[in-house]
């Protein structure tokens, strides 16, 4: 499953709810094990979740794992 | 990743910021965890040098970790140590194995000698993997393929591997009591040595023979003339020669290749000896026959007749 918002130029992937890719990143805000913050371009994403792991991180993409509840597309 | 040559690092302050830093100039950040003053990740070799730099730059207090992940260093272990286990290993295995069985022996045979039967089974039963298979079908299959053996079943007692053979019977001739037959030279030749078992010798030492003829009659004589019947058997060595013509076109075509020709032709003919022949030796004979080159070559045979 992934939706992709053409207008902000980001990508979000989720995989089941184990794990979601974020392409075109600018930042993690902050990261727990019940949440992860994203910057993106005009906005965050915020995900939700339990034993939240940031797995890699580069200059354009942000992979997260665990057991994802919720992502929440701030704009 | 975990895989290749990486390095864990530790980092005061901030995580979100930190990580940020580093994955903005374009290093892959792994595994980040939070702890409690900082966070730690892990970043390949070729990134090290330039997320120092970084942080450095943005006077972050950093320190390494460790210089490589556990799978690594497993990885690692194995490509320094894994052929000298291997070696170690197989030692073991074949020290115990040499030390699991301890002899072979070989029962039933009489005329198929004992170490001919350990050359072939020595290095089947002699591995590890014998030892894991007990593939005794197939050890039997071996040691019947050997000359004279007609059955072989092998199995193992104790720290023993013991091979029962059954040898092949020799073939008897079938003679006829009641009407016995003369021994006959099979070819051309000398007499050398006679030796009369039964009936009554018609040949004698140094005596020219021809293909055919009669060397022990089928009867014995008795002082009055009379003949009784007999089975003739004994013992005859004939001396026999055998020739073979080697013809080439020309004298060049004799000096470039007779040496070898002759050579050839004498082996030959030792391996084509049949069971009683010996041979004894060879001569030969160059002739000019208009252009051509013809070598005799005589060979000289014990012929055996019983």
């Amino acid at each position: 499953m992934g939706f992709f918002i053409d207008n902000f130029k980001y990508k979000t992937t989720l995989i089941g709810n184990e794990s979601i890719l974020i392409e075109g990143h600018r930042g993690i805000t902050s990261f727990r094990d019940e949440e992860v913050i994203v910057r993106v371009r005009g906005g965050s994403v915020k995900i939700n979740g339990r034993k939240l792991i940031v797995e890699e991180i580069n200059g354009e993409e942000v992979l997260v794992k665990g057991s994802i509840t919720t992502v929440e597309v701030r704009v | 990743m975990t895989g290749k040559e990486c390095k864990k690092l530790y980092v005061e302050g901030a995580p979100g910021y930190v990580l940020n830093l580093i994955s903005r100039s374009g290093v892959k950040v792994i595994k980040p965890r939070i702890n409690e003053k900082g966070c730690t990740f892990t970043v390949s070799d070729k990134n090290y040098l330039k997320t120092c730099k970084l942080l450095k730059t943005n006077r972050r207090k950093f320190k390494l970790e460790c210089e490589r992940g556990v799978l690594t260093s497993i990885v690692i272990i194995l490509k320094n140590f894994g052929i000298w286990a291997g070696v170690v290993a197989s030692l073991v295995s074949i020290f115990i194995y040499f030390h699991l069985i301890t002899s072979i022996e070989v029962k039933g045979n009489s005329i198929v000698d004992k170490n001919t039967v350990l050359e072939v089974v020595d290095d089947k039963i002699k591995t590890p993997l014998f030892y894991f298979s007990e593939d005794f079908k197939g050890l039997d299959d071996e040691v019947e393929k050997i000359d004279g053996i007609a059955y072989a079943t092998t199995r193992k007692e104790g720290r023993r591997i013991v091979i029962n053979i059954v040898e092949e019977l020799p073939e008897v001739a079938t003679i006829d009591t009641q009407n016995p037959k003369s021994i006959i030279a099979p070819e051309d030749g000398v007499i050398m040595k006679i030796v009369v078992y039964g009936g009554t010798s018609a040949v004698g030492v140094g005596e020219q023979v021809v293909k055919g003829q009669e060397l022990i009659y089928p009867y014995l004589e008795s002082t009055e003339g009379e003949r009784l019947k007999s089975v003739a058997m004994g013992k005859i060595e004939i001396k026999t020669t055998r020739v073979e013509e080697i013809e080439y076109q020309d004298e060049s075509a004799f000096n470039s290749s007779s040496a070898k020709d002759v050579e050839r032709s004498i082996q030959n003919f030792k391996l084509s000896l049949k069971e009683g022949e010996v041979y004894l030796g060879s001569r030969f004979l160059v002739k000019n026959v208009d252009k051509k080159v013809v070598v005799s070559i005589y060979y000289e045979v014990i012929t055996r007749v019983a």
